[in-house]
């Protein structure tokens, strides 16, 4: 099948196409589904290089399990969002101890055109994510797919095994207690500017 | 409960800000990745090949696999087992009907050395004779 074709396809019709051994759909599948997993495994550790470990990691057990996988009972990519935090919490526990604090982040610099905006956004990002690693891992995983994924409810719910109305709970406390860790960083990064 | 307060929604900045300064996946990483995908499945193939290279090798079934199939598998030796051990049974101890009925037939004689003779081939031969002698 033509690769433009092969583009396509949903997740899953491509992850049979892998199984039984069409190297293309491996091409097709890594690059539309690595980007997602490295995506969210950053937002939830902020460190690029783990980012990167978990995402090899995830597609690796993806792979594996490819012969296996029962169409239409799961999407692809909720079973990843699910493999990817579960990855992610085991390097959080693993790094307790050296945790990251809103007063220890450097100031990123950068002289380019529209640098500002770009430094800006990047303060904040950093802020975003010391705030988050002092979340509970349940309510920053949920603010992170709803928030930052942009993930409906009733998907977060699927991939964290829990209610839509668990789901709703654990993002209202966890905004809670982002906007309480980020109180005295607001004016410092520039969020008046926005209103 | 679900809390519907305003409050938190002045994180949306921050949220904005994360969603745009995601770093992009490097294409060393991607090369790297797609590597380990094509890796996993050439391993599918091999494990496809030995297990049909298993199945030709042990194609032509062997003496004993031919004759349970003769005899219709394990449920026909099942079968055969069964009938064994019940003719063994009945012979070895009669069931005391059974006896009377041989000696009432004339299969039976008498005597214990006659009793030797106990195989009957054709007991239908002999209740006919029996029958035409008594009239």
């Amino acid at each position: 099948m033509p690769l433009d074709d092969l583009t396509r396809l949903p997740d899953d019709a491509l992850l049979v196409l892998y199984a039984n051994g069409d190297p293309a759909a491996a091409r097709v599948l890594t690059a539309r589904l690595a980007p997602i997993v490295q995506a969210h495994a950053w937002r939830l550790l902020g460190d690029a290089a783990e980012a990167e470990d978990i995402a090899q990691e995830a597609l690796l057990r993806l792979w594996k399990i490819a012969p296996d996988w029962r169409q239409g009972e799961a999407r692809v990519t909720t079973w990843l969002y699910r493999v990817t935090a579960n990855l992610a919490t085991d390097r959080l526990r693993r790094r307790r101890g050296g945790s990251v604090t809103l007063d220890t982040i450097p100031e990123p610099e950068d002289d380019a055109p529209g640098a500002e905006d770009r430094m800006q956004d990047a303060a904040r990002t950093v802020a975003l994510h010391a705030a988050l690693a002092t979340l509970p891992e349940r309510q920053r995983q949920a603010v992170v797919l709803r928030h930052i994924e942009g993930l409906a409810n009733p998907d977060i719910a699927e991939i964290m095994s829990l209610g839509v109305e668990a789901v709703e709970s654990l993002v209202a406390r966890g905004k809670r207690g982002l906007a309480a860790a980020l109180a005295g960083k607001r004016e410092e990064l520039g969020y008046q500017d926005d209103d | 409960m679900t809390d519907h307060r305003k409050e938190p929604d002045e994180l949306d900045a921050f949220f904005a800000a994360a969603r745009r300064d995601t770093p992009a996946l490097s294409q060393a990483a991607l090369d790297r990745m797609t590597a380990q995908a094509l890796e996993v499945q050439a391993g599918f193939a091999t494990a496809q090949e030995t297990t049909a290279a298993r199945s030709a090798r042990s194609g032509r079934p062997g003496r004993i696999a031919q004759m349970l199939a003769a005899v219709g598998g394990w449920p026909g030796m099942a079968g055969l087992a069964t009938a064994g051990v019940a003719g063994f049974w009945i012979g070895a101890v009669p069931p005391a009907g059974l006896v009377n009925l041989a000696v009432d037939l004339g299969a039976v004689s008498s005597s214990a050395e006659d009793d030797l003779y106990l195989v009957d081939p054709l007991p239908g031969y002999t209740l006919s004779l029996d029958t035409s002698e008594a009239q």
